[in-house]
C-alpha cells in the first residue's frame, strides 16, 4: 500500500470476495433469488481482510475484456511471449536462438557483479610515452568498465584485444582459468568445483538428447526434414525404393525407454563434501577480509559463472538476461486484450483494451482542502516525503465523490456502501445522492463548443453575476454551497460528483468501568492497518447500447436478424472498489 | 482574466554581499558572472579551476580552498552554512557535480562528487574517490583513497584506479580536456572577484 491517499483501487470480479453484490443491490437485480440469500451471511467487500490485497488492483492494472464484458485482472489473463530482446543493446533474438543460446545476450551486454548496472567496452588508457610514438597494437587493450561504481574486468585481470566478440573472448579466458586449476584438483571430479559444472551440464545436454532420438520419438523426424509433409516423405521414399536397411531394422525394433545418466561420461554426479584442504584456505581468506568482500546471495545467483564464488573478487561479469514482449489473452474467451507491436523499438500497441476507457472510474478528495493544500502525490521524490494529515476519529468529514464516465452513452451509476465500514474500526458513511445519471464522453472539441460549461443557473440570466460566472467558470455561490441529501453534487459533460459524509471510527474502545479480560483486550487489540480507513463501493452502472450492424457478419442481410439491427440492449457493470482516505489518529 | 497571481519560480537573483570576500583568484581560473562567492574568510581559487553559474561557495565560517583544475558546477554549495568554525579544502582535479553539497573538512586530488550528493561536516574523502548521485556521506566520516560511495550507502574500494596509474592519468588528461571546453563555453567574470 504505498499510494497516496486519496486512493481508489478496483477489484477483479473474478475473487469469490468480490464476486457477490450486496444484499441491497442483489434484491433488486433478480427478482428470482431464492431464499437461500441468507445463507450467504456476508455480501459486502471485507477490505481489511487479509486476503482482500490479492484481488485490489489500481486502474492502471487492470484491462478490460470487451466480447466478455468484463474486467480482468492479472489473474484472469494468459500472458504469451511475441519476442525475446535484449534490454540493452534492444537487439530481437529469435526464439530458436533463445533455445539454443540460452535466455541471455550474446552481444558484448554484461552488467556489473557489483552494482548491475550496465558494463561498457572501454579502452584501456595508454601508459603516457612518447606522443611521437605510433601507438603499437599490441598494446591496445580493451576491458569491461561499469558507468556507476568504476568496476572494471581489469579486477579480475581479464583483457580482451579487440572491442567485438565479447562473448567469446570472455569463455576463452574463464576456461583457460579454469582449466589451469581444474586440472589440479582433478582428482575428485565430483566435487562442486566451476569447470566440474560446466562439463558435466555438456555431458547430461547431449546425453539426454540423445535418449529423446533413440526413444524413438516419431514426430521429431518429420520436423526436421526438408520435405513438407509425410505424404511427400513417402512419395519419394516409393520412387527410391524404400527405407534403408538400418533404418527398416530400428523401426522394427521396439523404442527403449529413456533412461537417466548413469555415470561421470552423461554427466551424473554424486556430491561429496570439499576435502579439508580447500575448506582451509577458503576459510583463512575469510578470516583477512571484510563483510563486504564475500559475496551475496543475489550475486551469486546472477550468473552461471558466479555460482560458486565466494568472494567479491572473483565475481565475473554477468550477461543481460533477455527481456519478453507479451500479448495478453482473457482466459475465459481467448480474446486478445492486449498486444504489442513485434518491433522490438515500437512501444505502441496493435491492440489495447485498458480498464480505464471501459470502466467509470471513482475519485475522491475532501470537501473543504485545508489551507495551504497539500501538495500533489505526483510531486514527491521519495514515498517517506508524503506528509499527510491524519483523520480525527469521530468527527464528520466530507468527500466529494466524481464518477467520471470514458464510454460514449449515458451511463446510470447505483453506489452502495455498508453503513459502517467492515473491520476492526467501524467508521460510518453515508453517500448523499446514491443513483445518478453520468454524461457521456466525447471529443475534446464538443466540451468547448457547447455552453455546458457553466452552471445552468448563472448563463440565463444577463445579469453581472453570470458575466462574471462565464469569465471565472464557476457559480458565485459556490462557497456557500451545503451538500444536500439526494442531490447531485456537480456535473460536468462526462463526470458527476456526490457528497459522501464520512465519520471516522475511534480506533481504541472508550475505557469502560468494569475491567475487562485478557481474551477481550486481546479482542480488541488492532492489526496492523487497520487505522488506514478504506471504505467498499459497489458500483453498478447501466447503459443502452446499439448492436453493431457488423457484428453478425454475412448473415446481417437474413431476414431474421434484419430486425436486430439497431436494436437497443441493455448493458450493465458492476464491481467492487476501495477507496483509501486516510489514516485515522489516535 | 481575474486569475491568483502565481508565485515567481525564478531563483533570486544573486546577493551581492555587503563585505567583499576576500579572495586569491588564480589568472587561469574561471568564474561564471553568476557564480555566488560569499563570506568573511578568504577564498582561494587555483590555476585553471571553474566556477560554475550559480555555485555558491560560502566562506562565512572558514576558509574555503579550491584546487588546481577542479570544476565546481551549478547549484553546488561548498561551505558549511552553520555550527562553529570550519576550513574547506577541495583538492586538484576535484568535480563537484551539480548541487551537490560538501561540508567536508576536505577532498583529496582526482575526487568526484555527483550531481545532487551530500558530504557532513567536518568529513575526511580520500584521493580519487567517487561518491554516487544521490548519496551521502556522514559527518565526520573518512573515506579512505579509492573508495567508491554508492548504491544507499554501499562502499568497495575501486582497484582499478588504485592499481594503474595510468587509468588515474586518463582521468587527469580527461579533466584538463573538460576545462579547456570549458573556457570557450562558460563566460569569464573573475575579475569581479580579483
Amino acid at each position: 500500500m504505498a499510494a497516496a491517499f486519496p486512493y481508489t483501487h478496483y477489484a477483479c470480479p473474478c475473487s469469490d470476495l468480490t464476486s457477490t453484490a450486496p444484499s441491497s443491490i442483489s434484491k433488486r437485480i433478480s427478482n428470482n433469488q431464492p431464499a437461500n440469500a441468507d445463507l450467504t451471511d456476508d455480501r459486502t467487500f471485507n477490505p481489511h481482510d487479509p486476503r482482500a490485497n490479492c484481488a485490489l488492483y489500481p486502474l492502471d492494472h487492470l484491462l478490460f475484456c470487451d466480447e466478455c464484458d468484463a474486467i480482468r485482472c492479472p489473474k484472469c489473463w494468459t500472458e504469451e511471449i511475441i519476442n525475446w530482446y535484449c534490454p540493452t543493446c534492444l537487439f530481437e533474438v529469435p526464439s530458436s536462438a533463445v533455445k539454443s543460446d540460452g535466455n541471455r545476450c550474446s552481444r558484448n551486454c554484461y552488467t556489473c557483479p557489483a552494482c548491475t548496472a550496465p558494463l561498457a567496452v572501454a579502452a584501456m588508457p595508454q601508459p603516457a610515452g612518447d606522443y611521437l610514438k605510433p601507438t603499437e597494437p599490441a598494446t591496445e587493450a580493451y576491458m569491461l568498465q561499469c558507468g556507476y561504481c568504476d568496476w572494471s574486468s581489469r579486477d579480475l585481470d581479464v583483457l580482451f584485444s579487440k572491442p567485438t566478440k565479447i562473448t567469446e573472448q570472455l569463455a576463452k579466458q574463464r576456461k583457460a582459468r579454469l582449466g589451469s586449476s581444474g586440472k589440479e584438483a582433478s582428482d575428485k571430479d565430483a566435487k562442486p568445483n566451476p569447470v566440474g559444472h560446466d562439463t558435466a551440464f555438456g555431458s547430461l545436454t547431449t546425453f539426454y538428447k540423445a535418449q529423446l532420438s533413440e526413444s524413438g520419438d516419431a514426430q521429431n523426424q518429420f520436423a526436421n526434414s526438408p520435405y513438407s509433409s509425410p505424404a511427400n516423405l513417402q512419395r519419394i521414399m516409393n520412387i527410391y525404393g524404400g527405407l534403408s536397411a538400418n533404418t527398416l531394422k530400428k523401426s522394427r525394433e521396439t523404442p527403449q525407454p529413456m533412461r537417466e545418466a548413469r555415470d561421470s561420461n552423461e554427466g551424473f554426479s554424486t556430491y561429496t563434501p570439499d576435502p579439508v584442504e580447500h575448506e582451509a584456505t577458503v576459510i583463512s581468506k575469510l578470516r583477512s577480509l571484510s563483510w563486504e568482500d564475500t559475496t551475496t546471495t543475489e550475486q551469486r545467483l546472477a550468473a552461471p559463472p558466479n555460482n560458486y564464488s565466494r568472494f567479491a573478487d572473483q565475481l565475473w561479469p554477468v550477461a543481460t538476461p533477455l527481456r519478453t514482449r507479451k500479448g495478453k489473452r482473457c482466459e475465459t474467451c481467448r480474446h486478445l486484450i492486449s498486444r504489442p507491436d513485434s518491433k522490438v523499438s515500437h512501444i505502441r500497441y496493435k491492440i489495447r483494451l485498458l480498464a480505464m476507457n471501459n470502466i467509470p472510474r471513482i475519485f475522491m478528495r475532501p470537501l473543504h482542502l485545508p489551507n495551504p493544500p497539500p501538495p500533489n502525490a505526483a510531486f514527491r521524490l521519495r514515498a517517506d516525503d508524503a506528509v499527510q494529515a491524519e483523520l480525527q476519529p469521530n468527527v464528520a468529514q466530507q468527500y466529494i465523490l466524481t464518477i467520471r464516465n470514458p464510454i460514449f452513452e449515458t451511463i446510470k451509476v447505483t453506489l452502495a456502501t455498508p453503513g459502517t465500514t467492515p473491520g476492526n474500526v467501524a467508521s460510518r458513511v453515508t453517500i448523499l445522492c446514491p443513483s445518478f445519471p453520468v454524461g457521456p464522453a466525447g471529443d475534446v472539441w464538443d466540451e468547448a463548443l457547447s455552453s455546458s460549461t457553466t452552471p445552468a443557473s448563472a448563463s440565463n440570466d444577463g445579469s453581472r453575476k453570470a458575466a462574471m460566472a462565464s469569465l471565472t467558470g464557476k457559480a458565485p455561490e459556490d462557497a456557500d454551497r451545503q451538500p444536500e441529501a439526494g442531490k447531485v453534487w456537480d456535473r460536468t459533460r462526462n463526470s458527476t460528483s456526490v457528497i459522501v459524509e464520512i465519520v471516522p471510527g475511534p480506533l481504541k474502545a472508550p475505557p469502560s468501568i468494569v475491567p475487562k479480560t485478557e481474551a477481550e483486550l486481546a479482542d480488541q487489540a488492532l492489526d496492523e492497518d487497520d487505522e488506514v480507513l478504506e471504505v467498499p463501493i459497489y458500483v453498478r452502472a447501466e447503459w443502452e447500447t446499439v448492436i453493431d450492424a457488423d457484428a453478425f457478419g454475412p448473415g446481417a442481410k437474413d431476414d431474421k436478424h434484419h430486425g436486430r439491427q439497431g436494436e437497443k440492449v441493455t448493458k450493465e457493470l458492476a464491481y467492487w472498489c476501495v477507496l483509501g482516505v486516510g489514516k485515522i489518529a489516535e | 482574466m481575474t486569475s491568483k497571481p502565481v508565485a515567481s519560480k525564478r531563483p533570486p537573483a544573486p546577493i551581492v554581499p555587503a563585505v567583499k570576500t576576500p579572495s586569491q583568484v588564480h589568472p587561469s581560473a574561471i568564474i561564471a558572472d553568476k557564480a555566488q562567492i560569499t563570506g568573511a574568510h578568504t577564498v582561494e581559487i587555483g590555476e585553471s579551476a571553474v566556477i560554475h553559474p550559480y555555485a555558491k561557495i560560502r566562506s562565512e565560517r572558514g576558509k574555503v580552498v579550491i584546487g588546481k583544475s577542479s570544476i565546481v558546477y551549478e547549484r553546488a554549495v561548498v561551505g558549511v552554512a552553520d555550527g562553529g568554525e570550519q576550513d574547506i579544502t577541495i583538492g586538484e582535479g576535484v568535480n563537484i557535480e551539480t548541487g551537490a553539497v560538501i561540508e567536508a573538512k576536505s577532498i583529496g586530488d582526482g575526487s568526484t562528487v555527483e550531481v545532487n550528493a551530500s558530504i557532513g561536516r567536518a568529513a575526511v574523502v580520500g584521493r580519487y574517490c567517487r561518491v554516487a548521485a544521490l548519496e551521502k556521506v556522514e559527518a565526520g566520516e573518512e573515506l579512505e583513497d579509492f573508495t567508491v560511495v554508492y548504491s544507499d550507502g554501499q562502499r568497495r574500494v575501486d582497484k582499478t584506479m588504485r592499481d594503474h596509474p595510468e587509468i588515474r592519468e586518463a582521468k587527469q588528461v580527461g579533466q584538463e580536456k573538460s576545462i579547456e571546453l570549458m573556457r570557450k563555453m562558460v563566460p569569464n567574470a573573475a575579475a569581479k572577484w580579483m
